[in-house]
């Protein structure tokens, strides 16, 4: 009786060091994200008090409309939206055709093509980098959306392939080979049969899509030299880092980084799912 | 030939053109910007290229330069060091998530937290972190003086510089691998804790003796692919250091960009991409046997 007791205690005071072992470690991560805001809210004169206070003497919401100025907030979101948004899109559809052909058209080549596509992942940035810049130049397509767009695609193919594909794997295949027994053509399946029964897959891979073109940053920094092309990333790259001459006082800097991550933040609140599910299957499947 | 043969050949080829058309986009993607990419670098690694001049074949002077190259050899070192120390802190770092919170209360809440850092740009991640490590108002440096301890000059020692990025590539990544062996920890079967309970095993000899052999063809597959990543990692370097304080963090691949796009040398900065795709190539081929086996 005494013993189990002690069992229950042992189990629940080691329940709660995990606990706390967990707060502390999310403290770790937050903590940046603390000052982050504490800086952007200080005035500033309190920038130069050392050590630093988490809770600003003075809390300057004015800083926030000074940051809006720094860079064109408006023209940089809508630069990166029509860079992501075309890139994920245009990323699902062409996955899917494929893994549609890959799954369910039984060819002989399929898995020595789906291989290919695979390799195609061991090309390193570095390498592709160059030439797909000697390329997008010769083609004229510098500066423009276009330019960004159909290169971040072909790069995220091998993986969306690869993902889109396990999903069409789950969805049974009597579905489609009952159509296809009433004599439904390929593209009417793809579009009526398996597409809808993947949309969760799409959307995984979509949304991972979305966040690596959105964030990147050497893409854009090679293709466009043209300011009002720059997307966020890149507008916020120009306004500090070693190679900036003038850079602004910390709390407007903090201010406008704030507000560079405030839809990805909000995405996430919303998306949380299928980010994590994204990176969750690229690891169990390697 | 018959009726029935023409119409089966046609279907056949009806049948072809549906594949193709299925595939086309897709591949012709890739075959613009992955693989003529590939082979284009090789082929400017024998060339002195400069815009608008002409390119001049010089054979392997590139290579051979590069084998001078102090500035390449210190980057290559630079490389190794930050894998080094990058590397064993994300895992520890990502096992040590992972473990704390496959089984707690609030677990979503937490991998939810950690996952986070992942969202943002490496853009926003280095503006955040050159001001939390600021030597003289940093707010690193405030909390080591709130515990006693002396301030760090974080980015502007050369000594010290490498391991600040390594802190905030942990800071950033650790989360990211922990999702994936949390999916790898959900899928070890209970049986085997269980057994172990009735043992009398502790949740230490639990974690020794299941849980990391379970784990095993995770584990490596993580420590590879964040290899393979850090042999790449440009963006940090280029927002927090620029290679500096003097040469102490160049790396690689911020010497590869740097030559390319600021000396404007492609064929030499090709040169790199295809030595650095060689050493990439080991560690992938290496993954894939290790992932295949297991």
């Amino acid at each position: 009786m005494t013993k189990e007791r002690s069992l229950k205690k042992a189990k629940r005071s080691r329940e709660i060091l995990t606990l706390l072992a967990a707060c502390l470690i999310a403290g770790i991560i937050l903590y940046p994200f603390f000052w982050v805001l504490s800086t952007a809210l200080k005035s500033d004169s309190e920038l130069f008090v050392f050590p630093p206070k988490l809770i600003p003497a003075q809390i300057i919401w004015g800083n926030f409309a000074d940051a809006w100025k720094l860079i064109d907030f408006p023209q940089s979101f809508l630069n990166s939206f029509m860079v992501s948004v075309p890139t994920a899109v245009l990323t699902v559809v062409l996955c899917s055709m494929a893994a549609y052909a890959l799954t369910r058209m039984n060819f002989k080549y399929a898995t020595a093509v789906f291989f290919l596509y695979l390799s195609t992942m061991m090309v390193p940035q570095v390498v592709r980098l160059i030439p797909s810049f000697v390329l997008v130049k010769n083609m004229g397509l510098m500066n423009r959306y276009t330019g960004l767009i159909f290169p971040l695609v072909a790069w995220a193919i091998p993986f969306g392939t690869f993902l889109i594909r396990q999903f069409f794997l789950g969805i049974p295949k009597e579905l489609n080979e009952a159509a296809y027994v009433d004599g439904a053509g390929h593209f009417r399946i793809f579009i009526q049969v398996i597409v809808p029964n993947a949309v969760p897959g799409m959307l995984t891979l979509g949304t991972y899509v979305f966040l690596q073109s959105w964030n990147n940053l050497m893409w854009p920094l090679v293709a466009l030299n043209k300011s009002e092309m720059f997307p966020i990333t890149l507008a916020m790259a120009s306004l500090t880092g070693p190679s900036v001459e003038f850079i602004p006082p910390w709390n407007e800097v903090m201010a406008a980084t704030l507000i560079s991550i405030l839809p990805i933040l909000l995405l996430y609140l919303f998306l949380q799912k299928y980010f994590i599910q994204s990176v969750a299957l690229s690891g169990v499947k390697g | 030939m018959g009726e029935k043969g023409l119409s089966r050949m046609k279907r056949i080829r009806k049948r072809g053109i549906m594949i193709f058309l299925f595939l086309m986009p897709s591949m012709l993607l890739l075959l613009i910007f992955v693989l003529w990419p590939m082979l284009y670098s090789m082929v400017l690694s024998f060339y002195e290229w400069k815009p608008l001049k002409d390119n001049v074949f010089v054979g392997l002077a590139n290579y051979k330069e590069l084998l001078h190259d102090k500035l390449w050899w210190i980057s290559v070192w630079n490389t190794l060091y930050y894998i080094a120390l990058n590397v064993p802190l994300i895992m520890a770092m990502a096992l040590g998530m992972a473990a704390l919170v496959t089984h707690t209360k609030l677990s979503k809440l937490f991998r939810g937290i950690y996952f986070m850092p992942t969202m943002l740009s490496l853009v926003a991640t280095g503006i955040a972190w050159n001001y939390l490590l600021g030597t003289n108002n940093g707010a690193v440096n405030g909390l080591l003086n709130a515990c006693g301890l002396s301030s760090v000059k974080w980015l502007t020692s050369g000594k010290i510089a490498m391991v600040s990025i390594v802190i905030v590539t942990a800071w950033r990544w650790a989360g990211y691998y922990m999702v994936m062996l949390v999916a790898g920890m959900l899928g070890i079967s209970e049986q085997y804790y269980e057994a172990a309970s009735l043992e009398g095993a502790r949740p230490w000899q639990k974690f020794w003796y299941i849980t990391l052999p379970e784990l095993k063809p995770i584990l490596v597959f993580i420590a590879l692919m964040s290899i393979i990543g850090s042999f790449q990692e440009f963006d940090l370097f280029y927002m927090i250091t620029s290679g500096g304080p003097g040469t102490s963090t160049y790396v690689t691949g911020y010497y590869m960009y740097q030559t390319a796009f600021s000396s404007m040398r492609m064929g030499y900065a090709s040169a790199m991409s295809v030595v650095l795709f060689v050493v990439i190539l080991i560690f992938t081929l290496l993954q894939n046997k290790f992932t295949k086996s297991e």
